[in-house]
């Protein structure tokens, strides 16, 4: 009898395989909800501001802010590009580079004997600690505050990566012995899609600090940037300037981590998890 | 009939535990052998030394005449739990050995049909259900139409219900591509009604073993696999292993 035939019986929709995700109490949270406390915080400050409780020459009213980023204009528009060019070009080396590293002390116990110690040394150094090494090697230019990025980025995505890599289930890993893959073809095809989760972690923890070693590469000899912002402001007696530049890391931080989430959750659609199920 | 495989361990151990004592195995061609015993009795570990998974041992294993060194395409192995990857769809999975880019294989959607699994090719594991995540397991384990396939408690993990339609899948399948099935199980109904021989197990040796004479199809109630799993139940008893 033909098998085909025979399992014809067996042939199911996916749709019933699995219980639907229990909805939670209130069902999807609205998108707007995350605007609620920054939106009532700034409303209050600038109650206060107006209302005379808090000195305007030293808490700038919202609105006050708002209009020194309108008085910047096109130089504003030239910081945030420069600040968004080094994080780019920083986060990318570091990253990378946290890649390879991990890829190579996760599958070698001998590279992790030779090497993790270093970077975990290293990664305990913080990030202004590296200014002075890197002008006076590196000089005042665009290779200094980029390799210090670049520095932040790569330590959380070697990290979490070494982690990934070291979790994955042995299961998975036989599987690939069963099929005679090569140590290229088992970290291409089983260890890295196993570790996706725990690369894109690190790649947003990454994210994050390069914007935080961002700042501290630009407080120091820079002429242009958002860091330069926050030491212009100070050095002029501008507090608005300093939280005009205060609230445009806020912003840019934020929406390079929507990106990079919006990613994840593309990459990671096949992980049977509670985040990907809550949608 | 020819033998297809031939295994001789004259010892394996784990530290000073002797997990198989002078073990000797012959399949002929075609057929269906299961292993049965208790757990730590060795079956498990004999199944991973014939896929070439274990390779510390100072046996010699030997599938066709050829002597095995390692994992080998003619040997497919379906393990306890499906071992699907996740990232893959249902024919990615089926067709894991050829790689992605040749993962649109039409013999994976023939062996999609033959498991009855072809409406969810492009699902993703996640949403299968585990009987249907254990066919995917099948129908990639057939891929490469290994000469004998190797199945370490497959069923293990399903509901009864479920069992009984994958054993008579797997029958099925194993007939009509001319499988060889060395089957390790704790289920004694199982490999009554599945196999030509049962081999009993017990301290890494082989007790005794039950040829099953009765013709197929086998009804599961009939005096014949009755009387074969009751003479399987008194080896184990005898052996002082149940």
């Amino acid at each position: 009898m033909n098998t085909a035939a025979r399992t014809s019986s067996l042939q199911a929709t996916v749709s019933s395989a699995r219980p639907a995700v229990p909805a939670g109490r209130a069902g999807r949270p609205h998108p707007a909800l995350g605007w609620v406390l920054p939106v009532l915080t700034l409303l209050a400050f600038e109650a206060l501001v107006r209302s005379g409780v808090l000195a305007a020459h030293l808490f700038p009213a919202p609105s006050e802010i708002v209009r020194t980023l309108f008085d910047l204009g096109s130089g504003l528009a030239s910081h945030i590009g420069v600040s968004l060019a080094r994080v780019a070009g920083g986060f990318a080396i570091g990253a990378s580079l946290a890649v390879i590293a991990a890829v190579v002390v996760g599958l070698d116990r001998r590279a992790e004997a030779l090497l993790d110690p270093t970077f975990q040394a290293l990664r305990a150094v913080p990030s202004l600690a590296w200014v002075p090494l890197l002008l006076l090697w590196l000089g005042i230019d665009e290779t200094p505050k980029i390799t210090l990025i670049a520095i932040g980025a790569f330590f959380p995505v070697y990290l979490n990566l070494l982690s990934g890599l070291r979790n994955v289930d042995r299961k998975l890993v036989e599987l690939g012995e069963v099929y005679g893959l090569s140590r290229t073809a088992l970290v291409r095809r089983i260890l890295l899609p196993a570790s996706l989760p725990s690369l894109y972690t690190g790649l947003r923890v990454g994210l994050s600090l390069a914007w935080m070693f961002l700042v501290a590469a630009e407080l120091i000899a820079a002429t242009r940037g958002l860091g330069y912002l926050l030491t212009d402001g100070r050095e002029t007696s501008r507090p608005d300037i300093v939280l005009a530049a205060i609230l445009l890391l806020a912003v840019l931080g934020k929406v390079s981590d929507s990106v990079l989430k919006s990613l994840e959750k593309r990459a990671l659609v096949w992980r049977d998890a509670l985040e990907t199920r809550l949608g | 009939m020819t033998a297809l495989l031939d295994v001789h361990v004259p010892s394996k151990r784990f530290g000073d535990r002797r997990v198989l004592d002078n073990f000797s195995l012959t399949l002929e061609a075609g057929e269906i052998v299961s292993l049965v015993g208790a757990s730590g009795c060795g079956k498990s570990t004999l199944l991973r030394i014939v896929a070439g998974l274990d390779r510390e041992h100072d046996g010699t294993v030997t599938l066709d005449g050829q002597p095995q060194h390692g994992v080998s395409r003619d040997i497919g192995v379906i393990f306890q739990e499906p071992r699907l990857l996740p990232w893959l769809t249902v024919a990615q999975n089926v067709g894991f050995d050829a790689d992605a880019a040749r993962a649109r294989d039409p013999h994976v959607f023939t062996l999609l049909e033959e498991v009855g699994l072809s409406q969810v090719a492009d699902a993703l594991p996640k949403a299968l259900s585990g009987g249907m995540a254990q066919r995917v397991a099948i129908a990639r384990g057939l891929f490469n139409r290994p000469p004998l396939l190797l199945l370490d408690e497959p069923f293990s993990a399903v509901d009864a219900f479920t069992r009984i339609r994958l054993q008579e899948l797997l029958l099925a399948i194993a007939r009509e591509h001319d499988t060889t099935l060395l089957l390790v199980t704790h289920d004694v109904d199982e490999a009554a009604w599945l196999s030509d021989r049962v081999i009993v197990m017990g301290g890494g040796r082989v007790l005794d073993e039950v040829t099953i004479t009765e013709q197929r199809p086998r009804n599961r109630r009939s005096p014949a696999l009755t009387e074969a799993r009751n003479r399987i139940l008194e080896i184990l008893e005898g052996a002082h292993v149940l």
